[in-house]
C-alpha cells in the first residue's frame, strides 16, 4: 500500500513537472494553412515591445468559423504579452459600438494603444502585427494630397469625394494634409507620402518640377492617373520604368457590370506586399501602363506589375467612337496598376547618433501608380479589395513592411455552398452506405460463424 | 458456457446502453447546437425563424405607417415581397432598443388576416446598410432583415 | 492476447458491428449539421465528436474490467502468470483498438468534404490526432472506473461523472476570478486543451495533458485492481 502511494506520488510529480514544462515552452506544431496560428519571430518581437495596455477589437460576426479562428489567433497574442487584450464585437448585434468606432465593414480590426488607433483589415498575423508596429513607432506619417487641379476632396462626402479616405487615414495613424503647389516652392519635408489624387487639369511646369525633385530625393508618391485627365503624370513615372498610356481600358471578360470599362482586376502577378490579401479590385474608367521589363531596368530599380487585365482586354484609343477592338488599339493583357522601388546608395544619406559625420546610406524612391482615379472615392472605396489597396500602398510607401516578414498570400475563406444535393449525397454515403456495409459485414460474419459451428 | 452467456447478455445490455447514450447525445447536439467547440462563449445561430413566417395568401391587408404618420396600403401585387418576411439574423438584444432604433421605430408594418394580426416595428439600418433592425410587437427579440426586402415597402411612405 | 480477446468479444456479437455502424451514422449526421454553415471546415464536426467521445468512452470501457469481475473471470486472469499492469494494459489496448476502428471509419467524412470543397488539411490531421488522444485518455478514466466496480452501469456513470466534472471545471473556474485555483481548474479541463486540435495546431501542453490523463487513468486502474485483490 505504502509502495503504491509512493509510486503514485512520484508519477504525479513527474506528470505535473512535464505538464508545467510543456505548457511553458508554448511549443507547438502548426499544420494549418500557411501556419497562420503560429507567430513569426518578427511578430513576436513586435508583440513583446508592447509595454502598456493595447486593445484589439475585431468587428465580425461572432458566431462563424472566422470568429473562432480570430479568437484563437488573438489568444496567441495575449499569451505572448498580457498587456494585449482582445474582444470580438458583432457589429450587427452591437451597433452602438460599431458606430462609436466608425465601422463600415465586417472584419475591421481596431487596435488602440496609448490613445492612438490603427486599423487592420483582417484578423491575421501580418495585419495585426503591422497595426501594432505602426502604433509602436509613435509617429504619424503625413500624407500630402495634391489640390487645385480638379482632384477629389478629402472633405467631400459625396459619391466622388474622398471623405472615407480621410477617415481611413485617421484610423490608420496617418495625418492628411493638402498640398497646394500653386503657391510655388518645394514639397514640404513633412510630407512622407505625396498623393497625386487624380488631377483633371495639368500641373504647371513649376509644380511638376517640384514633384519630380521631391520624388528624386527619396520621395514616396501615390499617383492616380486617369484617361479623363489632361494632366501628364509621366514625368513622375517614366524615370521609374513606368509610362501611362492614353486611352480607356475595356475588358469585357472582367467587368463589374455590362460596361466593359468598369474593370475588375483579378490578376496580380507580383510578390509586392502592396497586393497582399487583395482578392480583386474594381477599377472603373482606367487607363493602362507600359512597364519596363526587369532586364532593361537600371540597377537598383524594381518595377512591379501590380494588377493586370485579362488577355481579352484592350486600350481603346478612340473611346468617343465606341468600344470595339481594332488595329489602332493596344491589345491586352494591360497593366492597370504598377509600382516602382528605386533603391540607391547616396553619400551623406545616413547620420548616426553621436557622430556628426554623415555616412553613405540607402535611399529609396517608391512610386505606386494606378490607371484609375475613381477606385478610392466614397462610392467605390469599399468595393472588393479597393480599401486594402489603399492601405497596402500607403504601408509600402512608408516602408512599414520592412520589419516584418513579407506576408504570403493568405488563403481566403473556403466556402462550400450547402445544397440539397450535397446533403443527400452526404447522408447517403455517411448514414446509409458505409454503416450499411458495416452491418452487412456483421451479418456475413454471423452467418459464417454459424456455418462453422458444429451442428 | 455461463461466461459466454454472461458476456452475450452483458454485450446486449451494453449495446442498448450505447444506443441510448448515442441517441441522447444526438438529441443534445441537435437541440442545443451549443458551444463553438472551443470553450468560447460563442453561441451559434440556429436557423432563425422568419419575422413574418406566413405566406402572402394569409393576409387581407398590409399597411405601412411611417413615424410621421404617413400611411400606405401595400398593393396585393407586393404581398409576396412583404410576406414571408425573411430573417437574416436574430439577436436577444444585448443593447438598449435605442441602439437599434426600435425605441422610436421609423415605420410600422401591420399585417391583417382573417383572424390574425401581426405588427412589425422597423428601426435603423445596420452598420453597413445591408439590413434593417426589426421587432415583432410584443417580442423582445431583435431581428435583422435584408434591406432589399424592406426597401420597397418603406418606399411607399417616403 | 488480452487486447485481441476484447476485440473478438466486441465483434463476436452484434455489439461491435452495431456500435461501428451506429457511430458512423451518427458522425454522418453531425457532418451534415456542421456543413450547413456553408464552409469547408470540420472544426465543428470534430468538436461534437470530442463530446461524443466523452459519452462513448465510459460505455466502451465499462465492460472491460467490471464485466470480467462480475463473470468471475477477472480473478482467473489475475492469478495467471500475467501482471496486473499487463492485464490493464491489454484491456486498454483492446478498447482503444475498437475506438480507433470507429475513428478510421469516420475518414469517409473528410474525404467527402475534400471531394466537394477545399478544406484546410492541417486541422483535419490534428483533429484526428486529438480525437485519438482524447479517446485514449477518456478510455483510461473509464477503465479505472470499471476496475472499481462489478456493475457496468455504475462504472459508466462514475467515469461519465468524472469526465463531466473535469470538462465543466473550466466554466466553474471562470467564475472564480484570477488566481492559482482558476488556472489549475482551467488547465485540468479537457475543453481547454482541444481548441488547438480544432485549429490545426498540436501544442506540447495539450498533448502532455491527454497523455498524463491516460497515465493517471491506467495507474489508477492498476492500483484499484491490486487493492481489491
Amino acid at each position: 500500500m505504502t509502495r503504491r502511494l509512493v509510486v503514485g506520488a512520484v508519477i504525479a510529480l513527474v506528470l505535473v513537472v512535464a505538464n508545467v514544462a510543456a505548457a511553458s515552452t508554448r511549443a507547438q506544431v502548426d499544420l494549418s494553412a500557411n501556419r497562420r496560428f503560429s507567430l513569426s519571430p518578427e511578430t513576436r518581437a513586435v508583440v513583446k515591445a508592447v509595454r502598456q495596455h493595447l486593445k484589439v477589437t475585431a468587428f465580425m460576426n461572432d458566431t462563424g468559423g472566422s470568429a473562432r479562428d480570430a479568437r484563437f489567433l488573438l489568444a496567441r497574442f495575449h499569451e505572448l504579452n498580457r498587456h494585449i487584450d482582445y474582444e470580438i464585437v458583432d457589429p450587427d448585434e452591437r451597433p452602438s459600438e460599431a458606430r462609436r468606432f466608425g465601422i463600415t465593414s465586417y472584419a475591421t480590426v481596431v487596435v488602440q494603444y496609448r490613445g492612438r488607433r490603427a486599423d487592420a483589415p483582417q484578423v491575421t498575423e501580418p495585419d495585426l502585427a503591422t497595426a501594432i508596429l505602426r502604433l509602436l513607432r509613435a509617429r504619424t506619417p503625413t500624407v500630402c494630397v495634391t489640390t487645385g487641379h480638379g482632384e477629389a476632396s478629402l472633405d467631400d462626402d459625396g459619391p466622388s469625394g474622398l471623405s472615407k479616405v480621410a477617415t481611413l487615414l485617421e484610423q490608420n495613424a496617418y495625418r492628411a494634409a493638402t498640398l497646394d503647389l500653386a503657391r510655388g516652392g518645394d514639397v514640404p519635408s513633412s510630407c512622407e507620402v505625396v498623393w497625386v489624387a487624380g488631377p483633371r487639369v495639368a500641373f504647371t511646369p513649376a509644380e511638376t518640377d517640384a514633384l519630380v525633385r521631391y520624388e528624386r530625393a527619396a520621395g514616396k508618391v501615390l499617383v492616380l492617373a486617369s484617361p479623363l485627365s489632361e494632366a501628364n503624370v509621366n514625368p513622375l513615372l517614366e524615370p521609374y520604368g513606368m509610362t501611362f498610356l492614353g486611352g480607356v481600358v475595356a475588358d469585357p471578360d472582367r467587368s463589374a457590370s455590362v460596361d466593359p470599362t468598369d474593370v475588375v482586376a483579378e490578376d496580380f502577378p507580383t510578390a509586392n506586399p502592396v497586393m497582399d490579401g487583395i482578392p480583386r479590385l474594381q477599377l472603373p474608367v482606367t487607363g493602362g501602363f507600359l512597364t519596363q521589363p526587369a532586364d532593361e531596368t537600371p540597377s537598383g530599380l524594381t518595377v512591379s506589375r501590380l494588377a493586370v487585365s485579362s488577355a481579352a482586354a484592350w486600350i481603346e484609343s478612340t473611346p468617343d467612337a465606341g468600344f470595339s477592338r481594332d488595329a489602332g488599339d493596344v491589345p491586352g493583357p494591360v497593366v492597370l496598376a504598377a509600382a516602382a522601388d528605386d533603391s540607391r546608395v547616396e553619400a551623406g544619406a545616413e547620420r548616426r547618433v553621436g557622430s556628426g559625420t554623415p555616412r553613405p546610406g540607402i535611399v529609396r524612391t517608391r512610386v505606386v501608380a494606378t490607371g484609375s482615379a475613381e477606385w478610392p472615392t466614397n462610392q467605390l472605396l469599399d468595393r472588393l479589395g479597393n480599401r486594402r489597396l489603399l492601405v497596402g500602398s500607403l504601408a509600402w510607401l512608408t516602408q512599414e513592411e520592412e520589419l516584418l516578414t513579407v506576408a504570403t498570400r493568405l488563403p481566403g475563406s473556403r466556402p462550400l455552398p450547402w445544397t440539397a444535393e450535397r446533403q443527400r449525397e452526404t447522408l447517403f454515403v455517411t448514414v446509409g452506405l458505409v454503416p450499411g456495409l458495416v452491418v452487412l459485414a456483421g451479418v456475413a460474419s454471423f452467418v459464417w460463424r454459424r456455418r462453422r459451428q458444429p451442428a | 458456457m455461463a461466461g459466454r452467456t454472461d458476456t452475450k447478455h452483458g454485450g446486449g445490455a451494453a449495446a442498448v446502453a450505447l444506443a441510448v447514450a448515442l441517441a441522447v447525445a444526438l438529441a443534445v447536439v441537435l437541440a442545443a447546437c451549443g458551444s463553438g467547440g472551443d470553450g468560447s462563449a460563442a453561441t451559434r445561430d440556429t436557423v432563425p425563424p422568419n419575422v413574418v413566417p406566413e405566406r402572402a395568401s394569409a393576409w387581407t391587408s398590409i399597411t405601412v405607417t411611417s413615424a410621421d404618420g404617413r400611411r400606405a396600403e401595400v398593393p396585393t401585387t407586393m404581398f409576396s415581397k412583404a410576406s414571408p418576411l425573411l430573417t437574416g439574423r436574430l439577436f436577444d438584444s444585448p443593447e438598449p432598443l435605442a441602439s437599434y432604433g426600435l425605441d422610436a421605430p421609423a415605420a410600422t408594418i401591420t399585417y391583417r388576416g382573417t383572424n390574425r394580426v401581426r405588427t412589425i416595428l422597423v428601426g435603423k439600418v445596420n452598420f453597413d446598410g445591408h439590413g434593417y433592425y426589426v421587432q415583432r410587437k410584443g417580442d423582445p427579440r431583435v431581428f435583422l432583415v435584408p434591406a432589399d426586402q424592406l426597401e420597397p415597402l418603406l418606399d411607399l411612405v417616403r | 492476447m488480452i487486447a485481441g480477446r476484447e476485440l473478438r468479444s466486441a465483434f463476436g456479437t452484434a455489439f461491435g458491428f452495431g456500435l461501428v455502424a451506429g457511430f458512423l451514422a451518427f458522425a454522418g449526421l453531425l457532418l451534415v449539421l456542421a456543413l450547413r454553415a456553408g464552409a469547408a471546415r470540420l472544426d465543428d464536426w470534430f468538436a461534437w465528436l470530442f463530446i461524443a467521445t466523452g459519452v462513448l468512452a465510459p460505455l466502451l470501457a465499462m465492460r472491460t474490467l467490471a464485466d470480467e469481475e462480475r463473470a468471475g473471470s477477472l480473478e482467473l486472469l489475475l492469478t495467471s502468470p500475467v501482471r496486473t499492469a499487463e492485464v490493464v494494459g491489454g484491456k486498454l489496448l483492446g478498447v482503444v483498438s475498437l475506438f480507433v476502428l470507429l475513428v478510421i471509419g469516420t475518414l469517409v467524412c473528410p474525404w467527402l468534404v475534400a471531394r466537394m470543397g477545399n478544406p484546410d488539411a492541417g486541422p483535419i490531421v490534428t483533429g484526428y490526432v486529438g480525437l485519438v488522444l482524447v479517446g485514449v485518455a477518456f478510455l483510461s478514466v473509464g477503465l479505472a472506473a470499471s476496475a472499481a466496480t462489478a456493475n457496468q452501469l455504475v462504472a459508466a456513470a462514475a467515469s461519465a461523472g468524472l469526465l463531466l466534472a473535469l470538462w465543466f471545471g473550466a466554466g466553474i473556474a471562470d467564475g472564480l476570478g484570477d488566481g492559482a485555483v482558476r488556472t489549475v481548474l482551467r488547465y485540468l479541463s479537457p475543453s481547454t486543451h482541444v481548441t488547438g486540435f480544432l485549429r490545426g495546431t498540436l501544442a506540447a501542453g495539450d498533448v502532455a495533458y491527454f497523455v498524463s490523463l491516460a497515465v493517471v487513468g491506467v495507474y489508477a486502474a492498476v492500483a484499484i485492481v491490486e487493492a481489491r485483490r
